[in-house]
């Protein structure tokens, strides 16, 4: 199925390109809230035959957050999807790799090694690439 | 890693590619006139219901080993998924996008080996 190119939005808050940023950092967020209400309440115990879930998190107001952030990212990404290519718009989904590892460094203090960095800085390389990769007439 | 383990793996990619893909294809649906809605939603609906199953599948997998196990599939995710749209959804693909999805296949392996 050849698709026309979708009109360009009107408003500039309605960019694909905004909501695909949007939904990396959202994402990003979110897994930084549920590790954060993951280890908040590690040591509780778990009703009987729910051991295996992590039910007894969703009582953390952390987690609660995590969720909420998640499900406006779905949002943001259903926008970008309209307009975006997904070999395009996915690949840039990766730099959830790079924000993660940079916010769990700031905000939850976990070590960053040199061989993490490169890694890091071969996803950005890489993103800005695919970001680029649309094919424009 | 076992057998057992590898194919949930497997699985797990399959649920995300699968998905992404049911997702886009509902919403290309929104750019053709007339929009069918059952089309659409349903498309939609199948896709939030493999990105479930792969979630599922995921939290599973990372109850029983170590993220920096599971970290070098992520990697492959991307460019399963690059394929797929471009055999199934016919997207063109521009030598920019082959170059940046290996870069980043590469970076998500190092990242997971650290």
């Amino acid at each position: 199925m050849q698709l026309e190119s979708p009109a360009r939005p009107r408003h500039w808050w309605l960019n694909p390109y905004l909501h695909l940023v949007l939904n990396g950092v959202l994402v990003s967020v979110s897994e930084l809230l549920l590790k954060a209400g993951a280890v908040a309440t590690a040591g509780r115990a778990s009703p009987t035959g729910l051991g295996w879930t992590g039910i007894t998190s969703l009582t953390s107001g952390w987690v609660i957050a995590g969720i909420l952030c998640y499900l406006v990212s779905f949002v943001n990404w259903l926008q970008a999807l309209r307009s975006i290519p997904l070999s395009i718009a996915y690949p840039v989904t990766s730099g959830a790799h790079v924000l993660i590892p940079i916010g769990s460094w700031i905000f939850l203090g976990e070590h960053v090694g040199l061989l993490r960095w490169a890694g890091i800085l071969l996803i950005v390389t890489g993103i800005t690439f695919c970001a680029r990769g649309e094919n424009r007439p | 890693m076992t057998a057992a383990a590898f194919a949930l793996v497997v699985a797990s990619q399959i649920f995300v590619v699968g998905g992404q893909v049911l997702l886009k294809r509902g919403l290309n649906r929104t750019h053709v006139r007339p929009i069918v809605k059952n089309a659409v939603a349903s498309q939609l609906a199948g896709g939030v219901a493999l990105l479930t199953l792969w979630f599922l599948i995921w939290m599973g997998l990372l109850r029983r080993f170590d993220l920096s196990q599971l970290y070098p599939f992520e990697g492959l995710s991307p460019v399963l998924l690059v394929l797929a749209a471009r055999v199934i959804l016919h997207e063109t693909l521009t030598w920019k996008v082959w170059m940046g999805v290996a870069l980043i296949a590469a970076g998500t392996v190092l990242v997971g080996l650290s």
